[in-house]
Parts: C-alpha cells; structure tokens; sequence
C-alpha cells in the first residue's frame, strides 16, 4: 500500500513535478525571453531614438548651397532701359502695383520706374528694403533717387537665385527662419492636417477615426490619419511603402520626437521638410522652396490665397500639381481658405478677395531658381576640390557667381533661335544642329554666359565644357601674333603661294578657301582673309614649335599637334578654351583664367573664399594692340565683313574645321568676348563656315546684348595701309585699314594716292602737331 | 578701326575725347588732350633702357566731350564704391576694400586708376605677385596718362620688393623718380 500509495504519489508526484518543472523552465524561459525581448525593445527604441533625434538635428539647417547671379546694379549713366530693368525684376519675382508698399513690387509708369528693392545680405553687407526711383533718358538711367527724394549713386537689385547645388537623391530646398515664417501658415496647416497637434503625443487616435469615418463615407480616401509629427517623420525617411511594420516605426518615432522636442520646432521642421513637388530631378521641399517654385517670390510675400494653394498641394504634389490641374488645385485652395475663415484666422473680407483670386503659379524655367546647368558646371569645376559634395550639399553655403541673367537670356536665346534658322534657310534637318557659347567680359575674364547645347535648361553633355573640336582658323591669330613679336607688322609682306610639305603621312599640301593663290599679302590681308597659305608659310617662317609654344602659354595646355597642320587649327580645344585664348587678345594682352564664382560665404554670411581678380601679362601691350588691329581687320574687310556689325567697332576671327564639320566665331567689343561653336555632334559636315554659322549666332548675340564699339586708348605709330596691298594710302584713295606700325618701317605709298614719301616717324610727329 | 586719315582734325579730336573719356575719376590729375604719348612705351619687362622724360604741364580743355552711344558713364558710382572701400580698408577689412573695388571694376573696366587701387590693396593684403600684375594691367590702360603709369610702375617696384627683388625695384624707382604726376 505505502508502496502503492507511494507509488501513487510518486506516480501523481511524477506528472505533478514534471508539471513544476515545465512550468519553471517556462517561467525560465520566459524571463529570460521577456529580458531578451525587453532588451531587444528597449535597445530598438534606443535605436530609433538615435536614428530620429539625429536626423532632425541634422536635417534641420541642412541645406544645399544656393547659387547667385551678378546683381544688377543701377546707377545714374548706367546704358540700362526700362524694359531691360523690368525684366529683371520680372526674372526675380518683384510684382507691378499701382503703389510700392511692399518688399518685392514696382510701379512703372512712362519714363520713371519705382522699385521697392527686398532686404538681401550681400556678400560687403546686408541691404535693408528700400524704396528707389529710377528716371530714364535716351535709353538710359538718368536719375537714381531715395523714396525722400535724394540723389543716390548707386544700387543693386538682389541676384536672381540660379539654382543650388543638392545632394544626389534630388531634395533641395531653402530653410526658412522661425521668424520668416508666417503664423497663418502655422495655424492653417493644423487646421487642415491634424487639428489635435497641441495636444497629442505624436500620432493621434482620434484623427485616426476620424479620417476612417469620413473615408469611408466618402468611399475614398479624403482624409490622412498621419499627424503632422507622422508626415515630418514619413518624409524624413522617404518611404511611402504602408506595411504594419513601417506604421508602427513611424509612430514609434513621432511619439520620440514628440518628447523630445517642442510643437513648435517640429512645425518649422515640417514647414521645411515637406515635399511640394517635382521640378526635372529635383525635388522641391519646403515652403522657402515651395514659395520660388510656384510663385518665384519669398514666402513672405505671398498672399493668403497663395499660402493656401500651397498647403493644398501638400496632399498629393502630383494629384494637385497646380500646372496640371488647375481646377482641382483651386477647389482644395478653396477649401484651405474655407478652414481659415472656420479657424477665424482670416475674417470675412478676406476670405472673400482670396476666394476670388484665380491660381497665380508661375511656370517657366527663367523664373526663381531657373536651371543653367552649363554655367552651373563652371561654378562646380571651379569650385572643385575645396569644397567636398556634403559642404555642397548640406552646408548652407552661398555662393555669388558672375552670371548675367540678361546675357544668358539672350546667349539661350541666340543658340537655339539661329540654328533653327540656319536649319530651315540650308536645307538641314531639323534639330540636327548642336551648339556652344561662351560669353565673359573682356577685361576681367568673368564669364557672364555659357550655353551647353541648343536647350539650355536641359542638362545634357555640355559642348562649350567638354566638346574638343579643331578650332580651325581660329588658331591663326596666334600665328600672327609670333610673328607680331618676331618683328614683323601687320604691313610685312607674306608669300601666298602654292605649299608642298613631305609629311610621314604623305604630301601635304593645304588649298585657300577660294583654291586660289594671292601672291605677296600683307600679314594683315593674310589674317583677314584667313588665307591658308600665306599663314602656313609665314608659320613656317617662324617655326611649328615657336607657334605651338606660344598657343600653350596663351591657353595654359601645350597642343598635342606640333606638324604643320596645327597652324590651320588641327587642333582640338574647348569653346571655353577658345575663350580664354581670346580672352588674352581682347583684354590686351594679360591671360585670365576663365571665372564664375566671386566668393562663398557661409551660412552666417562670412566669406569663406573670395575669388578675386586675377591675371598675368602674357602679350606684350603693344603687340596686343597690334593684334587687336588685325582682328578688327578681319570684321572691316575680311571673312567677318557679312556679320551685322562688321563696321560698329568689333573685332573678330572666323575659324572652319575641315569639311566643314566645324564652325566657329570668336568675336568682342568694347564688353563682351564671346566664343560660338556650331557643328554636330556625330562630326559629320554642316556645310558651314564660321561666318555663315557661329557668326550668325554672335550677331544675334550682339543684337540682345547691344554693341559697344571698342574704345582705343590713344595709340602712336598708327598708319593707314592699302588692305590688299599693304602699301601706305588713305581712305580717299583705297580700301584702308589703320595698324600700328613701329617707327622705322620703311613703307611704300599706293602710287596716285598723293601721299608724300616722308618717313612714318615724321608723319606721326606733323600729325602730333610737333614738328 | 578708325579708317580715316590722321591727319584730319576729326581724328585729332576723337583721340583727345577717347583721352579724356579714359581719364578716370580719381585723382586730382586730369587728362590732357593733345598730350604726347611716350616715344618708349616703359611697359613690359623693364628695365634698361632710357626712361621717357614725362610731358609738362597745363594743356587746354576739350573743345567737346561726346559720350559713346551704349557706353556706361560709371564715374559717379565708381567714386563711391572705392569711398565705401577705403571704409573699409580704414577699419581693417581688406577683403572688403577689395570686394568693393573689384565692383567698380566690373562698372568701369578701363578705368586704371581702379586698377591701381586694387593693386595697392592686393600688396597691402600681402599678394604681391597678384599686385605686380594689377598694376602692369593698370600701365596697359594708362594710355597717355604718365601719373597713372608712375604710380603703377611704382607699385610694381613695390611689389617686385616684396616678392625679394629689391635690385630691380630701386631701377624702377630710380626710372621714376624724376617724375612729377
């Protein structure tokens, strides 16, 4: 019995203590699963606590540099007009009034022109608003006044914004300050996206329900149930995939947030965050952006029904994108409006006006933060190594360049206008022809303009960068200029005649354009007409290597071509190369290496680099000089002579590639080089030459930007020669062109052109009234 | 390109009205039509041979000042951008004092007397390599202005001393000194 109840026992003992066993490792088990889960929860909440406190720190002032134009600057004298004023304000988003109460309005009106110019911090010093009153005469400004009436000497207009440098996944977007946002935008989006966020913690059940009952009425989704908190969170980590597992993130991460930091920071995030948009690959977020994008004005001079379509497009930026679908966007911009007047945030009257307005979003690629991609690769090349994309991109930087909004206008519009042109009137197919364009100005190597291709908005293989093409005749010039400083003059005489050259490549043996010989050419016909053989024999004369040395000083890269043929241009260069060749000619003779960026400053405004002005004598001046009246030559009688401003005081060279594959112009006045490129990019023949081509652009150019015909200083040794022959004359008896000749030069008049033979010395003296 | 003859009175008069035109707005020098150019123009590496004997003094006013059609007339804006950088430069900011300059460089560009201040600042912020180009830069626009071209030959000296050649900075000097602008 004992041994049965034992038994027994031991038998109800035995489940019962397997039972206390089990139960103890489950208890085991559980506590330390439940320790190990704790952990693990506590050490993902950790997690997530670092991963979002992080990113909003981070993502708060990270911002992607922005980049400026050359401010406009306005002064009493300045050759601006009206109109070429009022389009830059247009370009920067200033409104017409009928008053300028306001940053950011004019009032134009017959010959007079107020401005109320915004603050802006420039790169001296920060410019309060202010009130200005410009008076024009004869197509330019004649007065600059104060708003009480005094003479000012005078002002800049604020630089157009023209782009930003923003990292590789495409967020750009402009922070704004607690203080630049405007309290209507705070309230009305807690009106319209998560009416409980003063009081929830983060994600807000009710809101939840809420939006699930007026969904489901609606059988659509109307309503998000994401607080604000949720959205900012949601958007920090774009992902808009909806699994539970991402939910649960994201509430877990907006109730962190919630208690780490005020309402009021995590609004201004949000307002900087949010996504408003796609413009090309770039993403718009934020209102600062927002505001540029759609009205190309700051956000603090919008206007309530303006704050109120962009609080609409937060929804959907695609669904409610105001260039598409402008009836939808104007309904939800009615119902914001509808929730400000419910909020008592605006009263009747205005509810009323805004209800009225129509949708005043701005499109087009030449208004705030319009895209130039190809001075944009300038700014980054010169930029380069010193500044590492997350400085670029997250930093805050600004950066003041020297780009004209006006020259580029017109640089954009030249390319893509000509070569349409030039398709249609030669016969070719459309949109098969390709371009570049430099522009800068001569005497401090700024470039002002720089076209890519022929859509300049669109950012594709940037030619006038990166495509290196023969230059053609363009390389002549430096032939001329060896000589010039060998000690001939533009009146020396050169042998254009029939040239065989034994080459490892068999004979060769260059033609003129017009397969003619001219026989003895002054240097300045040979350099005008572009003869082939006069400059391939007066290159010779001088040597292929003392030509090829001197293009490498005067371009900053030695020519990998040292035969013969480099002197006709079988040599590859850049349109900027071109630019910084010409360049040196224009500016008289000191090498400037091509410039866009002034300075950088960062995001308290301290310069953190300057790009001052810098240059190197490379040209003797009066060789230059020299030169600069051969060039001028080449416009008043030879290839450049059909160019519509052949006599307005330019200068110039047309180059031509073989077969014509390549056109190209470099031309300046008094301002402005530009260089010009036409061809294709397949290389096959245009079947133009640099003055039926790239020439025609540079008029067109010209024609925007308004000639200013080239001022010489007052030069001695001047002479008047016979263009053909290079004999002395006058313009009453032959085609003249004046050079500077040294005093010495024992010229030979034109015979019956009644000019004594005195010596040039004395006629520079009789002429200087010293005998 | 004038393609007219020297000798009419009309080129004579263009030329003194593109002298007075380049004539900046500094200084109490003013140009001088009708005034000799230098036989030797002094430019370029110096420094051996003779020096030109710089002109005398007063010379007639211009009989006319006809601005370019398009030009800018940027002489009122120049004068107060360098008065805003000698501020500047006054209170110690030479960054400033350049930014400033290099504005009115941008309105004027021929104007040598700017370039010669921004040389003069480019020394004083210890880039005289930088200065000595300025200032060759500001000899080649000098035109027939011999003040403009001393100073700026004297800047260069400046600067070629600072740079550690003190020999050819005392030949410059020494080129000069006789001259009064």
């Amino acid at each position: 019995m004992a041994e049965r109840r034992r038994g027994r026992r031991r038998r109800s003992r035995k489940p019962a203590r397997g039972l206390r066993r089990l139960l103890r490792t489950l208890a085991l088990a559980g506590l330390v699963l439940g320790t190990l889960l704790g952990v693990a929860v506590a050490g993902y909440l950790f997690y997530l606590d670092r991963t979002i406190t992080s990113t909003f720190e981070g993502r708060r002032w990270s911002v992607p540099a922005v980049i400026y134009a050359q401010p406009l600057e306005l002064y009493p004298g300045a050759a601006l007009n009206l109109a070429q004023i009022t389009r830059e304000l247009d370009r920067l988003g200033y409104e017409p009034m009928g008053s300028v109460a306001s940053p950011g309005t004019y009032k134009r009106t017959d010959q007079r022109l107020q401005v109320h110019l915004r603050a802006f911090r420039f790169m001296e010093r920060n410019r309060a608003s202010q009130r200005v009153e410009l008076t024009f005469d004869g197509g330019r400004i004649s007065e600059l006044r104060d708003r009480t009436g005094r003479p000012v000497p005078l002002v800049r207009l604020d630089p157009l914004i023209i782009g930003s440098f923003f990292p590789s996944h495409g967020e750009d977007r402009l922070v704004l300050t607690p203080e630049q946002i405007p309290d209507l935008l705070r309230e009305t989006l807690k009106a319209v996206e998560d009416q409980n966020f003063d009081e929830h913690a983060g994600f807000d059940v009710t809101g939840i329900l809420r939006a699930a009952w007026v969904n489901a009425r609606a059988g659509e989704i109307q309503q998000g149930g994401s607080t604000i908190t949720q959205q900012l969170v949601k958007s920090y980590f774009l992902d808009n995939r909806q699994t539970v597992e991402r939910k649960l993130r994201e509430i877990a991460m907006a109730v962190i947030l919630e208690a780490r930091f005020d309402k009021t920071d995590i609004l201004d995030a949000y307002i900087n965050e949010i996504y408003l948009g796609q413009d090309g690959q770039r993403a718009v977020h934020g209102f600062g952006l927002g505001a540029q994008y759609y009205f190309n004005r700051p956000l603090e001079e919008l206007s309530v029904d303006e704050i109120a379509t962009l609080i609409a497009v937060i929804r959907g930026p695609s669904f409610y994108n105001p260039f598409r679908h402008r009836e939808r966007v104007l309904a939800r911009r009615d119902l914001v409006l509808d929730k400000m007047l419910d909020g008592s945030l605006i009263d009747e009257s205005v509810h009323e006006r805004a209800h009225a307005m129509p949708l005043k979003v701005v499109r087009g690629t030449r208004t705030g933060g319009a895209y130039h991609p190809a001075f944009m690769d300038l700014v980054r090349k010169e930029l380069g190594e010193g500044y590492p994309e997350e400085a670029l991109t997250s930093e805050g930087l600004r950066i003041f360049t020297t780009l004209q909004p006006d020259a580029q206008d017109a640089v954009e519009r030249a390319l893509a206008d000509t070569l349409t042109r030039l398709e249609r009137t030669r016969d070719l197919e459309p949109d098969s022809l390709q371009g570049a364009v430099v522009v800068s100005a001569n005497q401090t190597g700024e470039v002002l303009a720089v076209a890519g291709g022929r859509s300049a908005g669109f950012d594709g293989f940037n030619r006038a960068l990166n495509a290196r093409r023969p230059i053609g005749s363009l390389v002549k010039p430096v032939v001329y200029l060896a000589a010039l400083e060998r000690g001939y003059n533009l009146a020396s005489s050169v042998n254009d005649a029939p040239i065989y050259l034994e080459q490892p490549t068999g004979t060769w043996s260059p033609r003129n354009f017009d397969n003619e010989f001219h026989g003895p050419v002054p240097l300045v016909r040979g350099l005008g007409d572009s003869l082939n053989l006069a400059t391939v024999a007066l290159g010779l004369e001088l040597g292929v290597d003392a030509v090829a040395d001197r293009l490498g000083e005067l371009t900053g890269s030695p020519p990998g071509n040292r035969f013969p043929s480099l002197l006709l241009g079988a040599e590859p260069m850049t349109p900027l190369q071109v630019a910084t060749l010409y360049g040196t000619f224009a500016s008289g003779g000191f090498y400037m290496p091509p410039k866009a960026v002034v300075a950088v400053l960062n995001e308290t405004g301290v310069p953190i680099s300057r790009h001052s002005l810098d240059l190197e004598q490379r040209i003797a001046p009066e060789v230059a000089q020299s030169l600069g009246r051969g060039l001028e030559a080449v416009m008043l009688m030879g290839t450049g002579t059909t160019s519509r401003f052949a006599r307005a005081g330019t200068a110039g060279k047309t180059g031509t590639s073989d077969d014509f594959r390549d056109s190209w112009f470099a031309g300046y006045d008094d301002a402005h080089l530009s260089v010009v490129w036409v061809g294709k990019d397949d290389n096959s023949p245009t079947g133009l030459t640099g003055s039926s081509g790239a020439m025609k652009v540079w008029d067109e150019i010209m024609t925007h930007l308004g000639v200013r015909p080239l001022q010489h200083p007052p030069e001695d040794h001047l002479q008047t020669v016979e263009y053909s022959t290079g004999l002395l004359a006058d313009a009453g008896c032959a085609e003249v062109v004046t050079v500077r000749l040294p005093d010495d030069a024992a010229l030979r008049s034109k015979p019956g052109c009644g000019i004594n033979l005195r010596s040039l010395g004395e006629r520079v003296r009789s002429w200087l009234g010293n005998d | 390109m004038v393609r007219q003859r020297l000798t009419s009175p009309r080129f004579h008069l263009l030329l003194l009205v593109g002298a007075v035109a380049l004539g900046g707005c500094v200084g109490a020098y003013q140009p001088a039509p009708g005034e000799r150019p230098p036989v030797v123009d002094p430019s370029g590496p110096p420094l051996a041979e003779p020096i030109p004997a710089p002109p005398p003094g007063p010379l007639p006013a211009p009989a006319e000042t006809r601005p370019a059609p398009v030009q800018n007339n940027a002489e009122a804006p120049t004068l107060a951008l360098l008065q805003q950088s000698q501020r500047a430069a006054d209170g110690g900011d030479l960054a400033g004092a350049i930014a400033y300059v290099e504005r009115a460089i941008r309105l004027n560009s021929r104007d040598a007397a700017l370039w010669l201040r921004l040389a003069g600042l480019q020394l004083q912020a210890e880039r005289p390599a930088t200065a000595e180009q300025l200032a060759q830069k500001a000899i080649a626009l000098a035109g027939n202005r011999d003040d403009q071209k001393r100073q700026g030959w004297l800047l260069v000296a400046d600067a070629r001393e600072a740079q550690g050649d003190a020999a050819a900075a005392e030949r410059i000097r020494e080129r000069w000194r006789t001259f009064r602008g």
